[in-house]
């Protein structure tokens, strides 16, 4: 019995189950995906709210997913780390806002930490403002996240909150592409670059007001509306899946990304009273 | 300015998709057995295995492609599908009728009635988790020693060490057991 013996025992298989599941899986995507179209004036309504939301609610949307979601895209723009795609199309089984929405998803996981642990054992992610707005607090978890159980982590999340519940988060992910664009053209399907450790791609309608700023000199990017924020209520001293939610108003809030110094910053605010020179000034506080 | 200017200045690049024909094609097989040496039962494969198309299908818009090639993904979402299987509870053999097994039939005589896949299975099973998973992993799916070591985190030489020792006990037990 060598070691490939082991591997002997691999079967197809049967073509009844493939294909009935095959059949589930198209008849799901025809009915779901490519069913009759949405008048004009509501797909470009959808357009900008659902594909805002999609972006702010924090999923790092893929190529993969915009061509899925999407039926055209009009431009992208991009920077290191940061991939916007614009559009001016969406398909119909984009998800549609109807006020706040909760969303999972186990394609990465987490567990809670204080600041002080992250600190201690994560310093890469423990990069912190020394100046947020008046009022708002450092809560005292903190996630950390992994793209599986046994892995590294990824990226930590913070948030601070004020008296009335209104929230601020900060997202600090590892540096993503020192060499270039996160897709390998010449690659293998599905290959990323092998340096490139973490991308973040969005996708956002035409209207979507977007625009190029700088954080000590590094370039970011800042959205107006359609917040959405990570829930860390997860339990303690377990992996939780990636859970978040929407805000309930997506045309409030904003939130800006930029890199610096190997991190890729994300920084969120749902609240009517943060403004964005408050966002940019809490962002170039980080040292 | 010349940053915020390059930005504008790309012009459209295609974007890359997760081709679902090829990926069921590609990955069905190897899902399937990768449950079946997980769990080595035919057709609880076929159920786990249509559980993480069906997953994956529902939650296709949350897949990170900056975190994980799509199969890791898929795979990502197996193990945690092997897991709900495993803590759910499963029909047993009452307790009567075990004993007329046993009555009846010795293990050994039992083990030289099943196939050979159904002896691997028994084999398998009496490995730890960890080390089923990275034979069903390598074994079942096919997967490389770098992707198993992506997927569960472990270093791509600590992969081979385990299989290697694995498989030498599996091997082992394998000629000693023959019916």
């Amino acid at each position: 019995m060598n070691d490939d013996f082991l591997s002997n025992f691999r079967k197809s298989p049967r073509p009844e189950f493939a294909q009935s599941l095959h059949t589930k899986l198209t008849q799901d995507a025809k009915t779901r995906l490519f069913a009759g179209r949405n008048p004009t004036s509501k797909r470009i309504a959808y357009s900008l709210t659902v594909l805002c939301l999609i972006f702010a609610l924090g999923i790092a949307v893929s190529p993969a997913a915009a061509r899925a979601v999407v039926e055209r895209i009009i431009a992208t723009l991009r920077m290191r780390g940061v991939t916007v795609f614009v559009t001016d199309d969406v398909h119909d089984d984009a998800p549609v806002p109807t006020g706040e929405e909760k969303f999972e998803s186990y394609s990465f996981i987490w567990t809670p930490v204080t600041p002080r642990d992250l600190s201690v054992n994560y310093p890469f992610f423990a990069k912190l403002p020394t100046w947020v707005p008046t009022g708002y607090v450092l809560q005292e978890r903190v996630a950390l996240y992994y793209g599986n159980m046994y892995g590294t982590p990824g990226s930590s999340l913070f948030q601070w909150k004020d008296n009335t519940g209104e929230t601020i988060q900060l997202e600090v992910m590892r540096g993503s592409c020192p060499n270039g664009e996160f897709y390998d053209p010449d690659g293998p399907l599905h290959d990323q670059r092998p340096d490139c450790t973490l991308s973040m791609l969005v996708i956002v309608g035409p209207d979507s007001e977007m625009e190029v700023l700088t954080v000590n000199g590094q370039p970011a990017i800042l959205f107006h509306g359609g917040v959405g924020f990570a829930d860390l209520s997860g339990s303690v001293g377990k992996w939780n899946p990636y859970r978040g939610r929407s805000a309930k108003d997506a045309t409030k809030g904003m939130w800006m990304t930029w890199e610096s110094d190997g991190r890729t910053f994300r920084l969120i605010a749902e609240s009517a009273t943060i403004t964005q020179e408050d966002l940019l000034r809490m962002a170039e506080s980080i040292p | 300015m010349t940053d915020q200017l390059r930005f504008f200045g790309k012009s459209l690049v295609p974007a890359r998709e997760v081709d679902w024909e090829a990926a069921y094609q590609a990955d069905l097989p190897r899902l399937y057995n990768f449950f079946r040496y997980r769990v080595g039962d035919d057709l609880v494969a076929e159920d786990l295995t249509a559980e993480t198309f069906e997953k994956a299908w529902r939650n296709r818009h949350r897949y990170r492609y900056d975190l994980a090639a799509f199969s890791t993904w898929l795979f990502t979402i197996a193990r945690h599908i092997t897991a709900d299987y495993f803590r759910k509870p499963h029909p047993e053999v009452p307790l009567d009728a075990a004993s007329q097994v046993v009555d009846d039939e010795t293990v050994e005589s039992l083990i030289q009635q099943c196939s050979d896949f159904e002896r691997l299975s028994i084999l398998l099973a009496r490995l730890t988790d960890r080390d089923r998973e990275l034979v069903a992993l390598k074994y079942g799916a096919g997967l490389t020693n770098r992707t198993i070591a992506h997927l569960i985190g472990l270093s791509e030489s600590n992969v081979g060490t385990i299989l290697h020792r694995v498989t030498q006990y599996l091997r082992s037990a394998w000629d000693e057991e023959k019916p």
